[in-house]
């Protein structure tokens, strides 16, 4: 088992957002999390990457074995889990390529491997790019996300991804805020690094991420626990009808459905 | 004791400010015996201390040695009728308001309309009676305010003003002006007046002081406006300062907004030979929120000096000032804008900004914006700038067919005019917006060579 | 001078800003070096006895003394934002001298293998293996200079770069010529001491139309106790001539504060350019506020010529007390000043800083561009005027000052003045203070970077601007400068 969530209960500024979410994820599997707004989707990334301010309250997260909740958000992303961000962060003054090769070797160390010159580096970071479509200026001569466009930050995240490498891979609505064309681009970089043993968690709005990047596992996110669970047919399904079966949308997140948890729904 | 027994024929240099003692034996005290010692306090201190000079920090561009040994006569009795109306665009723009009438200083009840419901307002002297307990602690301010030499001066000098209470939860249906006017030929003459306004709980009210004066004497006008916004009140507070080009203008505010209410201050200020304006506001309950929107115009060799204290006590206030200055012929402008952030107040907010267009080679402006942080989970800013007209706009404008000098009374009147545009849409910003078209017009003549 | 003695405030280790902003002082070695140290106190006799020590015309003799009289008129100003205990200027001595300098060495050889040593754990390439970085060096060792390199390389241009009281001895005429020109004698209380007991510094002439092909530089390091230090630093850039100056600085760690008032002077005639950056990293004091530099140094630049350029560039992270204001007289038409600067207060340091940008000819531009980081309980002031005179036809100034907080405790304040007098004018303003953001903290994090390298990158980013105006070595330097200087302040 690569990621087991199990009881998940975690709130922010007080206010309950997960309430008793279980998940699995096995090596080389893709989830898709979907769900109204206010599900907890955005939540249960920020808690699984560890951002202060959302408390876990109750519940477990075992990560390869480990603790995950016990981790440092540093810690959590050397341990192989990506968090592709749904608002990518800008960051002044500092240059895109020294970013990410301190980030990267910050991780090879980590695993006791060898820190990578900035020749390596870039020679490793244009070979990435190069499937983005991104060229040798958003490396060398921008600011991390400094001036970014929506479709730019977006492809910038992926390209991190493919030059950390990560176990785990959680997506946050990565597809908000893209063209067609940008969202060919970003599914190909994610593609790429789909080889039977990395996990990817998928949450998104919409299924024609999913056409892209086909799940093995569709949840559905409500009230803060995985109410639905299904395969591919799932997210089409959801598509055509919304989330009607969930009841009232937006007291999803306020009032549990009481069929939300069939058994072995999200344990798979 | 008194300067008189003193047989010298001129001021004697021993005792300096004689003319303020001697006013202040004169003055007319308020029937409250209780305010006497604070009184008495007050100008003994004004005595030994003086005015500040230019080089004290607060003070750098406002000169007051002319008012040292300054001599004013008394208040005039019975004030002449002028037609008030007619000579102060403020009630030309709001024809309809409810408005309290002082001439030369004297509450004029013939010329004051009637109220709007929601608002008492109470002559100072009755109030220092009848509402003793809530003067006292407001007339009590702390030792570091106290220290000011105009509220020194306000102080010892009490007597006139009004207590303008909004009753909790009322919402006033127009605008209240509080007029000051000056009539010619009273004399060299000094006025106190105190204005105290306490906006109730969750009140909404639109106040105006417009300060207007037909004579050209050296005259001063001290005006001291205190403000308590209660939890959730909504208040605009309007100065209009156009005052006879010879008097020494000086008007205090000084605000507290507490939790949850909105204070919006606007200053305007085109007459005066020295006009010190200045704005203090403490934000002092969570989620209190100040403006303040000001603008001078100044020609000749006239004088402005603007000062703000913006002072975050608590958390979570917001605060935003933008500050214009436009300056022609010699003239003089200063803006001091201080933010201050205390230990503990985290997510306050606050900018500022200040904006000067010099339309003359022999003006100075002069922009001292200040932050003084002590808190870290905060956002703050300052900008200032000077420039003058765009020459790009101007070239523009003229392109389509607009004469140069109308050019540059368009894009001065764009420039000035901005800071009405952050005021809700109605009748006070309809009124303020005539008020600063008629000001600039009389103080920036479209003829004069660029 | 007393101590201050703050109460003890430790903070939890387990928070990640404070473990980036606590890191210790690393230079803070004391050379076990005899010194001749001048008897305390200040007196007409003490400036005649450092006057007669160094062998000075009588003309300079004079000089000091009519700053020590105007001195003595003065008061400390007490404007800036920050406090410490009265200093007695009786009970310091303004005079100390490694004893074996007594005899000035001829070469490096002759240095004192000690000194050599200090300079050497200092980072300084004082050898000729500075080639390689392509540095000369003036080092002055409390109150005298040790050694200068690359003398003959320079000399061979027409530059002359060599301490102080080898360009009195020397090129008396070009000191007596330019000296106080820019800061005159009674400029202000720090100045007029420094004008009265100045000991040691540098002196640079760049000729005519000569571009300087190395970086000059000067490290100065206050060793023995009790003693104040006053260096002199005049440069002269001849007629389209230009030079970069660098200029470094250390002191030992110890419990009573020590006073450091140094006076800069530049000179830009026409078409020349003088670039002067400083990496001030004075003995701060420790986490409770002992000890520490007070650094009450003026420093200013005359763009005499048209075309001329100032600029300076400073990280100011050292020093328990900053007061300094690297100023600009843009005289010439089309001159330009500048100034780039990085100001540091952690555990109890203040600082005080900013610029004057005085515009007096016309089509003069000036930039400025501050960064102002508290932690701990430091006090950052920027504090900044810009003066347009009625002459400046077309002047133009921008200003940027950002602060940036670390922790709860520290504060950030602004105080900038602009003052025009010409419609042509243009000058803007811009300030902004804000806490390091938890987003861009937490997204490095994420990342696999820890959180003290994650703030020290922030701080680093945040800094860009004023960093890249500083020559190569020089900013590799302040980069680690600014890491280790903020270690264990962050969270």
């Amino acid at each position: 088992m690569t990621l087991s969530i199990r009881d998940l209960e975690a709130q922010v500024d007080g206010k309950p957002i997960l309430r008793g979410l279980t998940l699995d994820v096995r090596p080389g599997e893709v989830h898709a999390i979907m769900g109204p707004n206010g599900s907890g989707k955005s939540t249960l990334a920020y808690v699984l990457a560890g951002r202060d301010g959302y408390e876990v309250t109750g519940g477990s997260v075992a990560w390869q074995g480990k603790d995950l909740l016990a981790l440092a958000p540093e810690e959590r992303a050397r341990e192989g889990l990506f968090l592709a961000f749904q608002y990518p962060v800008e960051i002044p003054g500092i240059n895109n390529a020294t970013f990410l090769r301190a980030a990267l070797n910050a991780q090879r160390k980590h695993r006791g491997e060898a820190e990578v010159d900035a020749m390596d580096f870039m020679a490793l970071a244009r070979e990435k790019a190069r499937l983005l479509e991104m060229d040798d200026r958003f490396l060398l001569q921008r600011n991390v996300n400094e001036g970014f466009s929506g479709g730019e930050k977006k492809r910038n995240e992926v390209l991190q991804m493919r030059v950390l490498q990560p176990r785990l891979s959680v997506l946050d609505e990565t597809d908000s805020g893209l063209d067609i064309d940008a969202l060919r681009v970003v599914a190909r970089g994610v593609n790429a690094l789909r080889d039977g043993v990395r996990s990817f968690v998928v949450i998104t709005h919409y299924q024609r991420l999913l056409d892209l990047i086909v799940p093995d596992v569709v949840h559905v996110l409500a009230g803060g626990r995985i109410a639905r669970t299904g395969g591919r047919d799932l997210a089409l399904e959801l598509e055509k009808q919304g989330y009607a079966f969930l009841g009232a949308t937006g007291a999803a997140a306020t009032a549990p459905v009481a069929s939300a948890r069939p058994g072995g729904s999200g344990a798979r | 004791m008194s300067p008189a027994a003193v047989p010298a024929p001129a001021p004697a240099p021993a005792a300096p400010r004689s003319g303020w003692r001697t006013a202040f034996e004169r003055h007319e005290a308020p029937r409250a015996p209780w305010l006497d010692g604070l009184r008495r306090a007050a100008m003994e201190h004004f005595l030994a201390e003086g005015f500040p000079t230019p080089r004290h920090e607060d003070w750098l561009s406002t000169s007051l040695a002319a008012l040292e040994e300054a001599r004013f006569g008394p208040t005039p009795l019975a004030p002449a009728p002028v037609g008030c109306a007619a000579i102060d665009p403020v009630l030309r723009a709001l024809p309809r308001s409810g408005r309290v009438v002082f001439v030369d200083g004297r509450l004029h009840e013939g010329l004051s309309a009637p109220l709007p419901d929601g608002v008492r307002v109470t002559p100072l002297d009755q109030a220092l009676a009848s509402r003793r307990e809530v003067l006292e602690r407001l007339l009590m301010l702390p030792p570091e305010e106290q220290a000011h030499p105009f509220v020194r001066l306000g102080t010892a000098f009490l007597g006139q003003g009004v207590l303008v209470e909004v009753a909790p939860g009322a919402t006033l249906d127009g605008p209240l002006v509080l007029q000051h006017v000056r009539t010619k030929d009273v004399g060299p003459l000094a006025l106190h007046p105190r204005t105290v306004v306490l906006a109730g709980e969750r009140s909404r009210a639109t106040l105006f002081e417009s300060w207007v004066g037909l004579g050209s004497g050296h005259d001063l006008t001290n005006a001291l406006t205190q403000v308590e916004a209660a939890p959730g009140a909504r208040l605009e507070h309007v100065r209009v300062q156009r005052e006879g080009y010879g008097t020494v203008h000086v008007g205090l505010l000084k605000a507290r907004v507490e939790r949850d209410a909105a204070f919006h201050a606007v200053v305007l200020s085109f007459g005066a030979a020295l006009a010190r304006m200045e704005t203090d506001i403490a934000l002092v309950g969570p989620g209190a929120d100040a403006s303040l929107d000001a603008l001078y115009v100044l020609d000749g060799e006239r004088r402005a000096d603007l000062v703000s204290r913006v002072a975050h006590l608590v958390p979570h206030a917001t605060s935003r000032q933008r500050v214009k200055g436009v300056l022609d012929g010699a003239s003089r402008g200063a803006f001091t804008g201080r933010v201050r952030v205390a230990p503990g107040a985290l997510k306050t907010d606050a900018r500022q900004g200040s904006h000067n267009l010099l339309l003359s080679p022999r003006a100075l402006v002069e922009s001292r914006p200040q932050l003084e942080i002590d808190a870290d989970d905060v956002k703050c800013s300052h900008g200032a700038t000077v420039g003058r007209l765009d020459a790009t706009a101007l070239f523009y404008l003229r392109s389509r067919g607009i004469a140069e000098a109308q050019a540059r009374q368009l894009l001065v009147h764009a420039f000035a005019a901005e800071v009405l545009s952050h005021l809700p849409e109605g009748a006070a910003r309809g009124a303020l917006d005539q008020v600063l078209a008629g000001g600039l017009h009389e103080a920036i003549s479209p003829g004069r060579a660029p | 001078m007393s101590q201050p003695l703050p109460q003890a405030q430790p903070t939890p280790a387990d928070d990640p800003l404070a473990r980036v902003t606590q890191g210790e002082y690393q230079w803070g070695f004391v050379t076990p070096i005899e010194s001749e140290v001048a008897p305390k106190g200040l007196s007409e006799d003490v400036v005649r006895f450092i006057s007669a020590k160094k062998n000075e015309p009588a003309w300079l003799l004079e000089w000091r003394l009519k700053a020590y009289r105007a001195w003595l008129s003065m008061r400390e100003p007490a404007w800036a934002k920050v406090s410490y205990p009265r200093i007695d200027y009786q009970a310091m001595s303004y005079w100390a001298a490694p004893k074996s300098a007594a005899s000035r060495p001829k070469s490096l050889d002759e240095v004192d293998p000690e000194l050599l040593k200090t300079y050497e754990k200092l980072g300084i390439p004082l050898q000729e293996r500075a080639a390689l970085a392509g540095v000369a060096v003036d080092a002055v060792f409390d109150s005298v200079s040790v050694a200068t390199t690359f003398k003959d390389k320079l000399a061979s241009l027409g530059i002359l770069f060599c301490s102080f009281s080898e360009a009195v001895r020397e090129h008396g005429d070009l000191v007596q010529r330019w000296l106080g020109s820019v800061v005159p004698q009674g400029d202000n209380f720090f100045a007029a001491l420094n004008s009265a007991v100045f000991s040691e510094g540098s002196f640079v002439y760049v000729p005519r139309g000569v571009r300087c092909p190395m970086e000059l530089s000067t490290y100065f390091r206050i060793n023995a106790a009790e003693t104040g230090q006053f260096e002199r630093t005049l440069i002269i850039a001849d007629e389209g001539a230009s030079v970069s100056y660098l200029e470094g600085c250390t002191a030992p760690k110890r419990d009573e504060n020590q006073l450091h008032a140094a006076v800069v002077e530049l000179v830009a005639l026409d078409d020349a350019t003088i670039k002067y950056s400083t990496v001030q990293n004075w003995y701060p004091g420790d986490r409770e506020g002992r000890g520490g530099i007070y650094n009450f140094v003026t420093k200013r630049g005359a763009c005499r010529g048209r075309r001329s350029k100032i600029s300076w560039t400073q990280v100011e992270t050292g020093s328990s007390i900053t007061w300094k204001y690297p100023s600009c007289l843009l005289l010439g038409d089309d001159s330009v000043g500048e100034f780039y600067s990085v100001a540091v207060a952690n555990h109890r340091q203040q600082a005080d800083t900013g610029t004057k940008m005085v515009h007096v000819g016309k089509r003069t531009k000036s930039t400025i561009v501050s960064k102002g980081i508290s932690a701990g309980r430091g006090q950052n002031t920027y504090r900044g005027l810009v003066k347009v005179m009625p002459g400046a036809e077309g002047a133009r100034n921008h200003s940027q000052c950002d602060s940036l907080l670390l922790g709860d405790r520290c504060g950030a304040h602004t105080f900038p003045y602009l003052e025009a007098r010409n419609p042509t004018a243009q000058v803007e303003h811009e300030a902004s203070t804000s806490k390091i953001s938890e987003d861009q903290l937490f997204y490095l994090r994420q990342r696999g970077i820890s959180a003290e390298d994650s703030v020290s990158m922030i701080v680093n980013g945040f800094c860009k601007d004023v960093l890249r105006e500083l020559p190569m070595e020089f900013a590799v330097e302040a980069r680690k400068l600014l890491g280790v200087t903020l270690e264990g302040s962050v969270g």
